[in-house]
Parts: structure tokens; sequence; C-alpha cells
């Protein structure tokens, strides 16, 4: 492979104001990420010190192996949601290594009203265990919750991926004989008892932890019976008489030890045979990407300056490098892993989207994981390309990559807009891992289309009902839908709602597909296969 | 007449029995070693050709139970018993019960060990030899009475017991107000520790230096001598460090201290190898101390010195061999041994306790380990701290103390604390490097002889190095696989 | 979460920055590359900011024990992380966890003990079990005599308090 040869100078005017307006872009997203991780009202900090707990984030910190990486999911979830009250979505979930194995780790944030389950925590909790299912992942969950949020209760009960899905995932993990270890920080009362109780192992600390399906109260009401934490369902009485729970701790610290202990008697997995060379660093520093990436969103860049920022030696071998060139594909190592690369340098057009199916194919054969870098804005439209059959192209490239059977990994580096978030493998196809960066846009289609589009419907029904329409009211009709819009196009909306596993850092890509791809090693490849190619 | 040893048994353990089976070993005498259950698997029962096992109600019990010593040595058909030092060594019941048994003791005779092991007797034995001993006065019941004898000799006197020896009952007495008091301690430590309260005060020599003769005696009253050595480097009373010969000795006082002990020796018409132990004060006067009627500790430094076995020599002499010749022996160089013992010079030589994990010791020809330890042995307080001997021979008093300090930096005995560090600081300090030593040098220079200060980057070395040698960590280094140890503690 | 050090009566902290391509510790704050060179019981070699650090070295439970430049160390590590460091304080006893008959005494009244030694063997429901010192220290007591039979929750042998050090 060879090196990419970058065309961009640093000391390119454009170089230094996109690098000046990035740099403030990546600070706004740090920002957040320390409110949502460390911003807690002084009371529940209070409350936590009262009970002489650790916060759930020294927990994690303490559970994994020093010097070692910790890749953290959806920081930012449930930040648009709630009126802000969920930082986090109330939980912290991520991979990192324990006992030298990968874990997936699910910790419950009792710093945040308790640790109660809102419908964005339940929905973070079981992405985190999809991940684990798709990756065969161990998890560690370190349960501290009060339980499901009373007042969202019909958001995060019922249907089919609500808190049942928790349980249901636990249950699928250990028939694939995937280990979970439950560690016990607090009361894990009604359906959060389960989580431990369908964990293989589970560590409970006296004093503070509990696991009961009813808490005292509960059980006073329905029965009259008295009776206490401790006798109802306390480390000592799990641990020696009803046998749910399997250590007692007498803190949590030896909870943690006893913890670490058990991750450390599971076998290691063997990885299935991906390629793998030595590590490189990138020859081009991933720092330039702020540089790379326009200041003005509309701009397109050149991604091949992505990815000599992102994988090792900034080497690429490229594929088909004359044909269909608004799309870019080509294999590199990333980790050393070698890695499929699908990148957008432009609209979709039928010979990309023909370019694209073929590589993909190829990936699958060669057993390569891909990676979509995603700056899309569609497919081209218009007469003459759909009578070149751009739909049926597209649909050929949507059928490669979702029968894919090697792991896909995909990165919103810019728009996401329209069936090219489809092709490009957006969250409904099942990637692995998907990242996106804090500028990224995500919809149906690009903000002025849409924007236009919803003016247009809006004046017709006012024409309708005989309503006034002038310029005035026009414009003010404008803002406000440009202002909507724009609002749940951004990527700290899509975020929130855990459309994505979380906002990256440009620099930070490379660590973060480095450690999706290597946890993806893990799960065996499925078997070759794909539905029927509309030629 | 000759009676050859063919079956010697041991009744000691540790480093001396080891030692013991060395030469019996290279003279074709087989051996047996009795043990303890608490020492199973010691070092010395290993070499030994055969092991007895022996009981009793303490395991220093046991090897002080001499009747159960005859009869195993007897059961494993012995000829002869080597009490080795310390225990039974200087016991005169327990060599005549060994002769009594029909077996050959190594050692003196009882009446000899009796005669020398009192000190009351042995002064007078001393006097009447015309070998000097220090003005002294015993006590004979009556405290207030023995204070004022004692007084008129003139302080600072030293309180002994009788019976005693390794400095228990022992101490210093400055003034006629401390006398009676320090006087009745002394008789309830004697009474307790040695059944005999009968104590006696002697001048106390300032700054004084103790020095010995090994003496070898046929029992007929042919005596030789195989040099002095010098012992002054104490604590609490007890010997650590000892070398040979004597530090800036003037010849005419090595001459007579000689041959007072040979005069001593013969007088009592001595068998076997025994050392005749002077006080020397800076004036050049010297005292009879006491007789050790054994195998010293120390016999190492002399042996190099003098190039000759020891124990080859007692076992010779007890089956009825003749004395080296005199003038056949030679005296090269100097030798140094010290003593490494399981206690915390930093804590007053508080006696320690522990598991050895490890013993890597010097091996170079001039250089000599002796010790009864194996990796595994747990030390406890049930036996005398010391751990092993460490003795280096050089052409010069300068050489063999600067192959004492590589020697000491060469050792290492893990799990334990013991002394060693301090050995080598004792070594290397001007006072001692000068030879300006006397028995009260350790306290004298304490301060100096206390370990410096760690520095920074010593301390960073230290700790990096326990780190990097605990199975926890190690672990925690090493269980982490590629590629994820090379993302350090990333976060996103 | 750092690892704690004790040495001489100090604390020190320890962690583990990074593994490769060097081993980076944090000690006490600052940082230090180190390099593993040699390992064995003889002689261990590393290398610390690129000076050569000769030493030996034996573990045993928390404790090393190193020897360093003619100087040794004891050196207590306890890592949080670690289980066995969370070991709780041993206890002065050794308790029947259920009913028996005491068979035989290895370690007398005033022996001394390590941790882990085995101190009296009991029968129970037809088996041998070997109770072991939960501590190092002095045998104060067997408080059972020899085949008597005892319930469960007896105290068994009772070890000398422990000295602080």
């Amino acid at each position: 492979m060879r090196r990419i040869a970058s065309k961009l100078s640093t000391s390119d005017p454009d170089f230094r104001l996109n690098d000046v307006h990035y740099r403030k872009v990546v600070a706004e997203l740090k920002a957040r990420q320390f409110a949502a991780r460390s911003e807690r009202p002084q009371r529940d900090l209070d409350r936590l010190q009262q009970q002489g707990k650790m916060l759930p984030r020294e927990r994690v910190e303490m559970l994994l192996d020093p010097g070692t990486p910790f890749l953290e999911l959806s920081t930012l979830a449930a930040n648009m949601d709630y009126d802000g009250e969920s930082p986090g979505a109330s939980a912290i979930t991520g991979i990192g290594i324990v006992a030298g194995r990968e874990v997936a780790i699910h910790a419950d944030d009792s710093s945040v009203k308790g640790g109660a389950w809102y419908p964005l925590t339940i929905k973070k909790i079981v992405r985190l265990l999809d991940i684990a299912i798709e990756n065969r992942l161990p998890v560690v969950h370190l349960c501290d919750s009060a339980g499901g949020f009373l007042q969202q209760q019909s958001d995060l009960f019922a249907d089919r991926h609500m808190a049942g899905r928790i349980f249901r995932n636990q249950c699928q993990l250990s028939k694939m004989g995937v280990h979970q270890l439950a560690l016990v920080f607090g009361h894990c009362t009604a359906g959060g008892a389960y989580v431990p109780a369908l964990s293989d192992y589970s560590v409970i600390v006296r004093g503070i932890g509990a696991v009961f399906l009813g808490g005292p109260p509960l059980v006073k009401a329905a029965t009259g019976e008295e009776v206490g934490f401790e006798e109802l369902g306390g480390a000592d009485m799990h641990t020696s008489v009803s046998g749910t729970c399997d250590y007692a701790a007498d803190t949590e610290e030896e909870a943690i030890a006893i913890g670490r202990e058990i991750v450390a008697q599971w076998r290691r997995q063997p990885r299935w045979n991906c390629q793998r060379d030595s590590i490189e660093a990138p020859y081009y520093d991933p720092q330039e990407l702020y540089g790379v990436i326009p200041h003005n969103s509309k701009a397109i860049f050149d991604m091949r300056e992505v990815i000599a920022r992102m994988v090792d030696g900034s080497r690429f071998h490229e594929y088909q490098p004359d044909y269909g060139t608004a799309l870019v594909c080509g294999y590199a190592n990333l980790w050393g892993w070698k890695v499929g690369i699908v990148a957008n340098n432009g609209v979709l057009f039928s010979d990309s989207s023909l370019k694209a199916a073929h590589f993909i194919e190829l990936c699958n054969q060669n057993e390569t994981p891909l990676v979509f870098l995603q700056n899309i804005t569609g497919y081209m439209v218009g007469r003459d390309y759909e009578r070149k059959g751009i739909t049926k192209d597209g649909a050929k490239m949507i059928m490669a990559q979702s029968c894919s059977r090697v792991p896909k990994f995909t990165v919103m580096c810019n728009a996401s807009f329209g069936a090219g978030n489809y092709g490009m493998c957006g969250r409904a196809f099942d990637a692995r891992m998907l990242f996106g960066w804090p500028t990224y846009q995500i919809a149906t289609m690009g903000g002025d289309q849409a924007v236009n589009t919803l003016l247009e419907v809006k004046m017709r029904q006012m024409r309708r009902n005989g309503e006034p329409l002038d310029k005035e009211i026009l414009a003010r009709i404008r803002d406000e839908t440009r202002g909507a819009y724009e609002h749940q196009l951004s990527a700290y909306f899509a975020t929130s709602r855990i459309w994505d596993d979380g906002l990256l850092d440009p620099v930070d890509t490379r660590n973060a597909l480095g450690m999706a791809i290597t946890a993806s090693m893990n799960a065996p490849l499925g078997e070759p296969g794909y539905g029927v190619f509309r030629l | 007449m000759i009676r050859p040893i063919r079956r010697l048994l041991i009744a000691n353990r540790g480093e001396i029995a080891c030692r013991i089976i060395e030469t019996a070993r290279k003279l074709g005498i087989a051996t047996v070693a009795v043990q303890h259950r608490l020492d199973h698997k010691a070092p010395h029962a290993i070499l030994a050709d055969e092991v007895m096992e022996i009981e009793g109600e303490t395991p220093v019990g046991a090897y002080l139970d001499s009747s159960q010593l005859v009869r195993a040595a007897i059961q494993k058909g012995c000829d002869a018993i080597h009490p080795g030092y310390g225990f039974l060594s200087e016991n005169a019941s327990f060599a005549l019960a060994v002769r009594e048994a029909g077996l050959i003791f190594v050692g003196p005779g009882a009446e000899t060990i009796r005669l020398m092991g009192d000190k009351i007797t042995a002064r007078d034995f001393a006097v009447r030899h015309d070998v000097p001993v220090s003005p002294s006065v015993m006590a004979d019941g009556d405290l207030s009475r023995f204070a004022t004898d004692a007084s008129r000799i003139g302080f600072p006197l030293l309180i002994k017991a009788a019976a005693g020896g390794g400095g228990k009952g022992m101490s210093i007495v400055r003034s006629l107000d401390d006398l009676i008091e320090r006087a009745a301690l002394a008789a309830g430590e004697a009474g307790r520790y040695f059944g005999d309260n009968r104590i006696y005060a002697e001048r106390y020599v300032e700054r004084p230096r103790h020095i010995e003769v090994q003496i070898v005696g046929d029992g007929k009253g042919n005596v030789i001598h195989l040099g002095d050595r010098e012992c002054s480097i104490q604590r609490r009373f007890q010997k650590i460090i000892e070398e040979a010969p004597s530090v800036n000795l003037p010849d005419n006082l090595r001459a007579a201290m000689i041959d007072s002990a040979l005069r001593l020796a013969s007088a009592a018409c001595y068998e076997n190898v025994g050392t005749v132990e002077f006080i020397v004060a800076p004036d050049g006067a010297y005292y009879f101390l006491e007789m050790n009627t054994r195998l010293q500790v120390e016999h190492r430094v002399t042996e190099m010195v003098c190039g000759l076995d020891i124990v080859a020599i007692q076992l010779a002499i007890a089956s009825g061999d003749g004395l080296p010749d005199q003038g056949s022996i030679q005296f090269k160089g100097s030798a140094i041994e010290c003593r490494i013992c399981a206690e915390n010079p930093d804590r007053d030589f508080m006696p320690e306790t522990g598991r050895v994990l490890g013993i890597v010791h010097p091996r170079q020809p001039w250089s000599i380990f002796d010790s009864g330890l194996s990796e595994g042995q747990v030390i406890g307080t049930n036996f005398d701290p010391m751990l092993a001997k460490l003795v280096t021979h050089g052409a010069s008093r300068a050489e063999a103390v600067e192959r004492m300090t590589q020697a000491i930096r060469c050792t290492t005995i893990l799990g334990v604390v013991t002394n060693l560090d301090y050995l080598g600081r004792i070594i290397e300090h001007p006072g001692f490097l000068a030879g300006d030593l006397h028995t009260g040098f350790l306290v004298e220079h304490a301060p100096s002889l206390a370990p410096h200060a760690l520095g920074a980057q010593e301390l960073i070395d230290i700790l990096i190095a326990a780190a990097m040698s605990n199975p926890g960590l190690q672990r925690l280094i090493d269980d982490v696989p590629e590629p994820y140890a090379l993302a350090g503690g990333w976060r996103n | 979460m750092p690892t704690v050090m004790h040495m001489d009566g100090q604390e020190h902290q320890l962690e583990i920055v990074a593994r490769r391509p060097e081993l980076v510790l944090r000690v006490d704050g600052a940082l230090h590359i180190v390099r593993p060179i040699t390992r064995g019981f003889q002689l261990n070699l590393i290398e610390v900011d690129g000076r050569q650090v000769r030493f030996h070295a034996a573990s045993e439970g928390a404790v090393v024990h190193v020897r360093c430049d003619g100087r040794s160390h004891r050196v207590a590590i306890h890592d949080p992380r670690d289980a066995r460091g969370m070991v709780r304080a041993a206890g002065d006893e050794i308790v029947a966890e259920m009913p028996g008959t005491l068979v035989a005494i290895v370690k007398a009244q005033g022996e001394e003990v390590v941790a882990g030694d085995v101190v009296v063997t009991i029968e129970s429901m037809k088996l041998l079990m070997n109770l072991s010192a939960p501590r190092a220290g002095r045998i104060a007591r067997i408080a059972v005599e020899l085949n008597q039979t005892f319930d469960k929750g007896a105290i068994l042998v009772m070890l000398e308090p422990a000295v602080e050090t």
C-alpha cells in the first residue's frame, strides 16, 4: 500500500480557518461531554457521599485495568431530552479492558435521580447489550438504580425494545456462552433485580446493595409484612440464604476487586482470523483533521485527506481509482487490522453505486471488515439518472451492504441525507458501531430542500384556509420552520436519541474504530449470502 | 589409644551442623543429624547421611535433651557425638553421659568443662596459673556487703553471672547508688537463665577490646595455639564481627596473651579445641575473661588464616590422634567474619521472623558462606537468630575488609529482616577500617552507623523494582493484549 | 485508582500509564519509563529512565522484599484492584464452621505460625479437614482438647494478639 500524498497545506488560509473553526466545535463538544459526565446538583453528590458511595465513574475507572483504553458510548445521550435532567441518559456504557479482557460495561448513574431508568436509559443499556451480543463481549453491570422512572413509564415498559429487552438480551448472551457479571452497589428493585439474577456471577456490597422484586414499602402495601432492606434482600441474605448473589463484599472496592478476579477466570475468546499487521501511527497528524473539515458544511472535501489522518502509516490501496470517482473505495490498515473503506466524495451516481456494491462483495469474499465514512447528500436525482437506473443501482449497493457478513463500522463525518444514509450503512443497517462527528447532520433531506418543501406545504394549507399571506408572515414561517428543522438535523439531537453510539472528536476516530474493530473480532463471521440483486 | 570415628552424631542444627557434616564427609565419616519437626527439611538434616527425629515440648528442649540424644546415637550405631556450639556443647553432664554410654564426646572432659564453665572456679584457676584477671569480688548472698567490697575495686564495675555467658545478667555500674539495685536484678536474671543466681563484680575496663586465643590440647598437657582473634564488634555483649589476627596488636602483647592461654590450657590438661578469652585495656593490660571449651562460631577466621580444618582437628584428637606441630602452622593474611542474624538493627536489634524466600551468596574462593538456611524455611523465635556467617580472607586486613564489602553486596537473604546491611555499614565505617575497635564501638558510632536516608532516585528505583516484582502488578501489566496495550489510557 | 505502596512508613502511589511501546509508570506523580531486561531469582535487571537497576526481589503476599545497591527493603503493595490485597484483617481465632471432632494438634501452644500453616485437624462428616492459621503469630491456646467434639461456631484456636509493627 502506498502512502496517500496529501494535497493540503497546513499553512493554507482555508486550512487555518477550518482549523480555528473546528477547534471551537470540539471545545464545545468537550464542554458538553464534561457537563454530562461530571456536573451534578450538589444535593445528589452530597447524598452519595452521605451513603458512603463512590461516584459511578470512579467505579468504572477502578474496574478497568489501569493504563488501558475505555471507549465510552453515547456520552451525550438524552442531552436534548427531558429538559437535560438525565445527563448521559443516567447511565455509563462502553467497552474497556478488565483483567486483560475486553468487556462491555454498563453502569447505572446513581448521581442522577438515584440512577432511575428513563426511556433513553433503557435504550442505551439495550444498545450496549446489542453490541455485546453482536460482538460476543462479556458484560459487567455496575448496578445502582432506583428502577424505572415512573413518570415516564408508558415510554419505557411495554414495547419490544423497552425494559424487558434488557433481560431478554441478558438471556441471549448467556445462551451464546458470553459471561456476565453484576456488581450490586445499590438497590436493584423489581425488573432491576433481574440484572444480577440473570448474570452468571454477582457480587453484592454489604449495607448498600440490595436485590428484591418489591422493596420494603411495596411489601408492606401488598401484604402488610414489615421487613428491612438487609433482611429482605441484603448481601448476606442473598449470598448465604437465597443464593441469588454469589459473593458478599464489605466495600465497593472489595466488590470491584472480587469482580476483577472473576473476570480473570474467564477464558479468553479466540478472535476470528482476520489479517493483522503491526500497528503504525498515521503519517499525517490526526490533529490536521480540524483543518481538513470545511467550516462551511456544504463545501465538499476529499475523503482521502480524512483517511490519510486515520489509518496506519496513512497508507491506502485505492480500488478503481478512476471509476465512479464520487465514491472512494480501498484497503487500509487500522490498529493493524485490514479494513475496506467506503467513503463519499460527493453525491452517489450509478457508477459509484456499482463500484460500492462490487467492493463490498470483495471485502466479504476477503473477510475484511468495512468502514463507511459518510458525507452524503443522497443519490443523484433527475430524468437522465432514473433512466440509467440510479434507483436499481442504489438498491444493489444497499443489498450488498445490508447482506454483508463482515463487521461494518460507520462514521458520520458530515452529511447523512436520504437514501445515501442507507447505502452507506446508516443506523438501520446494523453497523457494529456508528459514530458521528459533532458537525454531522442527519435527515431525510438537506436543510434548504426540506425547508422549501415544508414551506410549500404550509403555504398551500394557508391559502386553502383563506389565511393572509404576506412577505413578513412568509419570512417568519420560513425562520420558524428552518429553526425547528435545523435543531433536528444536528448531531446533538441525533446523539441525544441514541441514533449513533456517540459523538467523537475527529482526532479520536482512529482509536474508537480501532477498539470497535478489535472488539468485533470476537464474534465469528456469518455465512456469506445475498438477496436478489436487481441487475 | 586410637579409636577411629566411623559414624558421628551431630547434636546440633543450623549452620554449625552443616559445617561439621562437611568435614566429616571429607574424612569419610558417616553422619547422623537430629532434627525437631520444626526443622523439617532443614539443610543439616538433608545433608546428613541419616536423620533422627527428636522430640521435645519446645524445639530447643529437644536439642537440650541429653538422654534422648545419647539414645539416638546408640540406636543409629554412632561411635561419637559432636555437640557443635551452644545447646549441650558446654554441658559437663552431657559430656559425661556420652562417655558413660561408651561413646566419644568430641570435646574436653567433663571435669574441664565444669572447671571452665563456672566463672568463679575458672578465675581462681587462672589466678593460680599466673594468668592475669581483673580485680573482682564475689557476691555471697549479702548484697550490701557485696556492694561495699565491690566499690573498693573502684567504678566502673561490671556485674556478671557466675554461670553466665552470652551477655545475660551482665551490666555496667558506674556508682554505688546503682550497684545494689543492679546486683539484685543481675542475680535474678542469672537465676532465671542459668538456674544459678551467683554473681560477681569485676573492674570494668573502658573501651575494652575482646581478644581470644584459639588453643588445641591433647589432654596430656600438650597444647598448641592457632593464633588470636579479635571479637570487639559486639552488640548487647554478643559478637557480630570477628577477625583474625587482632588489629594493631603489639607483638609482645600478643605473645604474652598466647603464652597465658597456653599456660592455662596446659595446666588444665585441656583436650580438644578451646578458646581463652581476654579483655584488653587501652593501656595494654589484659585480663582473663573466660575459657570456652568448644568449637567457636568464629572458628572460620582462624581456619582461613592458618589453613587448617579445626573440626578435623577436633575429630582427630577425639579419636586419639596427636596435635599438629606448632612449628608447621603458618599464619597467612587476614580473615573477617560477619554474623548474619534475623534481627532489626534499626529497632534495637529486635529479633525478626518470617519465611526465607531466597538466598544468594558469594561464591568467590576467598569467601565462605556458612548457613543452615533453605528457601521456604520459616524463621521463628524458637532458635538463635543467627542465620548464617559470611567469612572473607585477604592477603591484608584491608583486602579482607574490601572483600567483605563485596561479599555483603553479593549476599541476599530475602523474606526475613536481617542485619546484613548494618554489617555492611560497620565494615565500611572509617573507625572500623582504621582498626580503632572496642566493645562499645557500635554504641559509640550508632549515629554514623544508622542507614542514610534514601535519595529521590534511589527511592524511585526501589519502588519500581518492587512493583516489577509483584505478581499482581506484573499480571496487570502483562495481561493486556495487543492492540489495547498500545492505546494506553485513551479516553474519548 | 493508583496502587498504594508502603515503605519505611511512607506511602507512595504508583500507576500504570502505558504499556507499549514502552512501559510508563507514574510514581508519586512523576512519569518513569521502565524496561524489564532480565528477570530471574539470581538477579533482576531493569532500566528506569535509561538507568540500569540491578536487584534481587522476592514477593510474599502483599510484601515484596527487595535488595538493591547493598540495601534491603520491604515494600508492601496494595492494589485496590487486586482481591488478594483486600483480604479482611485476619482474626485472632480459628472458628469451627461446622460441628466435629478435633483429631490432631499440629501446632502446639506457644508455637510460631505463619498465615496458612496448618494448626489443627478436625473430623466432620467423615472428612478430615486441616484448619490453618489466619495470620502469622504465636498460638495462644488450643481451646478444644484432642478427640473432643465441638459445635459449629466454637473457637478452636486462639492466636496471641497481633503486635502493631
